[in-house]
């Protein structure tokens, strides 16, 4: 299965998310391989805690033609992060195929969109899911994604989308304009030869930083905040049910938390046990996701 | 115990699916399909939440709300719950449809022998009954509005396809129910001199008229009805013709079943066959009562709003105005027909018909009181004067005093006030229909004239009632078994009442589903403005308002200083009192006071230093 991941603006944690999806999936036994096709700034080697950076032999060489096979990095072996290191018994296998840092964006010809099909049918009978990173908008790299997957050798393939937003108005409002409204995701896809309802129950919603009200991490908060809290939660799903992308085409939510902030990395086990600095709801959050992400109940039509 | 509508709808709910889901489907159990009024019933423990209070509407996934998601836990998830519930209304269809494809409104197991050693028939089982035409008038319109909402929301081809189904299929029942209430209204004329005649005139003279001037006097109130009854209705040859004559009595309202000779009702719409009539041609307040509750729905806002009727069923929901209105009127006359002492304050009342007391017809009488105190026909006064009513019926019920030995009230809740169906023994033996929902619907009634009341006292004593009657219901819910969170077991509250039946009574837990949509209209309604409050808080205010610009005339504070701070507080205080004095005088007070203290502080020490 291929699992494109799309946002509507930077800052979204649609990076960070998806690479703990990755990192989930494979824990729980699937092999995964995540392409970093963020082609403005990838940063997917950070976020895996991988050390070399691809010079000349990324994604985007590549899909340009100069070498004939990008560079693959096996994040057990080669991550720098202490709890990666040992892969644990029964996981998968975890492989990064980086961007490179010089890339940038870069028209698609007929060639690139020829190679990266290659690419992602060779990688779907070697990898039980392929996550694929996209850069934020309406990209290229969007375009790529919905230009390949609409070629008649892609048909027996499986492919979902995830669009990342965060839980505000104006994100509410640009996520919708991505996806629904004129040159969005579903025009776009359905010019390239898309089944436009098709294509949208192929697409569902995270919802990133969320301060939700009923967790315990604002349990806290005075009788008058919480009250303040929850209408403007009310309202913000009013404003999304209006806009399409409400509660029932959300795959699931993550949680505002200052770890994945600041640290934009992977949430292991240990930060919720040992060193205690991530919440609890923020890991469970990823593995429910991750479940999801293959339970047909969350997809299809509504 | 207080009322808490939301709390205790979704305690309703969770039972409700625990009793009616079974593994992600509506499950109707041994006693589903049996009679029509009970599945309309059941559902609409349901769907009449959902479609009245929007915080509970299921018809749109994205909107359905956490805690209300969970209380169906049993249902699936938010986007399944929907289409669960149409499967089970759709269900409910065909069970009640007939093979010749005509709506049916069998009251089933609703019916009981009057001599209860003998069986009834299989063909006086399927007689139609006046409650399950009400039902089905507020199940089809909960159903087109929920339907109307839900099918933007869903693109399943299976379910779209069910959709549309449903659709015409609650039309036609909409169309076959009214119809249905249209040949069971009846009017039934007699001469004073009859023994129905002498009992109403006793009950209209109440001791202040001799029963000889009734007549003139029940002429003189009731001459206008009288024509509209006879001009504007078509009601045979026989009622028509006896109507003319001034000096006989009438009683109008709805019979239990559609009326013996009821000419059918020329519709386009295919509803079948219309069957005779078996009823004999007299009104009965419980019928009365159960029909004006479902015609009200046609012309409620909602009905309005979403265009839920289409144009036949308006003129049948006008048809059924005009009798509604004219029954309305003459019940609400007849409860008040003595300024003194109302025929309604005299408890038990006494049917003319039938010649039977019980409180359970005077709550009838003062049900359709409230319904026309909500028109605001009657008056404030009217208002206090039927509060008192209520308190006495649930004295009477035994509902807020204690039920002594060998009480006769006992009968009123279970086995419940049974009313002989007359006419029904022209097929089998003849049968009984019994209210057990005394309480409910004292409950429903103290609820709505809450709602109603704009003076204090009144509401207050309302509100107590409520709680009294509310307690004493909850404690009525069966403790475990299938039914376990529903209705009724009345021997919690009266140990000696004999043993019921085994499954829910989805009469009585409709009912209370019903109570808490009341008392959820009841919160949202703006709190009784106290005058004197008000003219209290708005003199505080205007000396806080004062005494705030004294201080501000005092040289500026440092910017960023407690002082600056404070006076900052108090303005805001005091706006936000001024915007609130006129609807929560006693927050706009509560507001004031602290202000006026902390100026008081300032004025105090700033006196202190100048003494100095």
């Amino acid at each position: 299965m291929i699992v494109f991941a799309a946002s509507d603006k930077g800052g979204t944690g649609r990076s960070v998310t998806s690479a703990n999806l990755a990192y989930q999936r494979a824990l729980a036994g699937d092999d995964v391989c995540y392409l970093d096709f963020d082609f403005g700034s990838p940063t997917a080697v950070a976020v895996f805690d991988v050390p070399a950076a691809p010079r000349g032999d990324g994604l985007h060489a590549y899909l340009e033609g100069h070498i004939g096979e990008p560079l693959r990095l096996d994040i057990w072996r080669l991550t720098e992060h202490a709890v990666l290191r040992d892969k644990p018994n029964g996981a998968g296998r975890l492989v990064l195929f980086p961007g490179d840092g010089s890339g940038g964006e870069f028209a698609t010809d007929q060639d690139v969109i020829q190679r990266c099909t290659d690419l992602l049918l060779r990688l779907n009978s070697e990898f039980d899911l392929i996550i694929v990173d996209l850069s934020a908008g309406r990209s290229y790299a969007v375009d790529m994604a919905l230009e390949v997957t609409a070629r008649p050798e892609m048909r027996g393939v499986e492919t979902r989308w995830l669009v990342f937003h965060r839980w505000t108005r104006q994100h509410v409002i640009a996520v919708s304009g991505l996806v629904f409204k004129e040159f969005g995701i579903l025009e776009a896809g359905a010019d390239r030869g898309h089944d436009k309802a098709v294509l949208r129950d192929a697409i569902r919603f995270v919802r990133a930083a969320v301060p939700d009200p009923e967790s315990p991490l604002w349990s806290h908060v005075s009788p008058a905040q919480s009250a303040w809290m929850h209408a403007c939660d009310e309202t913000l799903r009013r404003l999304a049910a209006e806009q399409g992308i409400g509660d029932s085409r959300v795959l699931g939510t993550v949680p505002l938390e200052p770890v994945l902030q600041w640290r934009e990395q992977l949430i292991t086990d240990a930060d919720v046990l040992s060193t205690q600095i991530a919440n609890k709801e923020t890991l469970e959050a990823f593995t429910e996701l991750a479940r999801r992400l293959t339970d047909d109940t969350y997809w299809g039509q509504l | 115990m207080r009322i808490k509508p939301r709390q205790h709808l979704l305690d309703i709910w969770r039972a409700t699916a625990r009793n009616s889901f079974d593994g992600g489907e509506w499950s109707w159990g041994t006693w589903g399909g049996l009679s029509s009024v009970a599945d309309a019933e059941r559902l609409l423990c349901l769907m009449y939440p959902a479609t009245e209070i929007p915080g509970f509407r299921l018809d749109t996934p994205d909107l359905t709300q956490d805690d209300v998601e969970r209380a169906l836990g049993g249902a699936g998830g938010r986007t399944e719950i929907p289409a669960i519930l149409i499967r089970a209304v759709a269900d409910f269809m065909s069970a009640h449809t007939g093979a010749d494809g005509r709506p049916t409104f069998a009251g089933g197991h609703y019916f009981a022998p009057e001599d209860l050693g003998r069986e009834l028939t299989a063909e006086q089982r399927e007689v139609e009954v006046v409650d399950s035409y009400s039902m089905s008038v507020t199940l089809c319109l909960a159903t087109l509005g929920f339907l109307k909402a839900y099918e933007t929301k869903t693109g399943r081809r299976d379910v779209l396809h069910l959709i549309a189904e449903l659709k015409s299929a609650c039309s036609k029942r909409l169309t076959a129910a009214m119809v249905g209430l249209l040949r069971s209204f009846t009017v039934e004329v007699f001469d004073e001199g009859s023994p129905q005649g002498r009992t109403l005139c006793e009950l209209l003279g109440q001791g202040e008229l001799p029963p000889r001037l009734v007549p003139q006097t029940f002429q003189r109130r009731f001459g206008a009805l009288r024509t509209t009854l006879r001009e504007s209705l078509f009601l045979g040859i026989d009622v028509q013709e006896a109507l003319c004559d001034e000096g006989r009595l009438f009683e109008c309202g709805w019979a239990w079943s559609l009326v013996q000779d009821a000419p059918s009702v020329e519709v386009h719409a295919d509803i079948g066959k219309q069957p005779q009539g078996i009823a004999a041609p007299v009104p009965h307040l419980y019928f009365t009562v159960v029909a004006l509750d479902g015609i009200q729905d046609l012309f409620s806002d909602r009905t309005l709003t979403l265009g839920l009727l289409d144009g036949e069923q308006q003129k049948l929901a006008e048809a059924l105005r005009l009798r509604w209105e004219i029954t309305q009127q003459y019940w609400s006359g007849i409860a008040r027909f003595t300024d003194e002492r109302w025929p309604l304050e005299d408890i038990p009342w006494r049917t003319t018909g039938q010649q039977r007391e019980s409180a359970y017809f005077s709550l009838s009488v003062a049900a359709i009181l409230v319904q026309d105190l909500e028109r605001r026909r009657a008056t404030d006064e009217d208002l206090t004067r039927t509060v008192a009513v209520m308190e006495r019926l649930a004295d009477r019920g035994r509902i807020t005093t204690r039920m002594t030995r060998g009480d006769t009230a006992l009968a009123l809740h279970r086995p419940g006030v049974a009313l002989p169906l007359d006419g029904s023994e022209a097929l089998g033996p003849s049968m009984r229909w019994t209210m057990t929902d005394f309480s409910a619907q004292l409950l429903k009634r103290t609820v709505q004239l809450c709602t109603l009341s704009q003076n204090l006292p009144a509401y207050d004593r309302l509100v107590r009632l409520a709680e009294h009657v509310f307690e004493h219901l909850w404690q009525r819910r069966t403790a475990g078994g299938e039914g376990s969170g529903l209705w009724d077991d009345v021997q919690a509250v009266y140990p000696e009442a004999p043993h019921g039946e085994d499954h829910p009574s989805w009469a009585v837990t409709e009912r209370v589903t019903e109570c808490m949509v009341a008392a959820h209209h009841l919160y949202r309604r703006n709190p009784i403005r106290s005058a004197e409050l008000t003219t209290l808080a708005g003199a505080a205010l205007s000396e806080a308002t004062h005494l705030l610009g004294r201080e501000q005339l005092q040289a500026e504070p440092a910017a960023g200083g407690e002082r600056g701070r404070a006076l900052k507080r108090a303005e805001v205080a005091l706006r936000r009192a001024g915007q609130i004095l006129d609807e929560q005088p006693a927050t706009a007070y509560a507001l004031t006071l602290p202000v006026l203290n902390d100026l008081d502080a300032l004025a105090q020490a700033r006196h202190d230093a100048q003494g100095a």
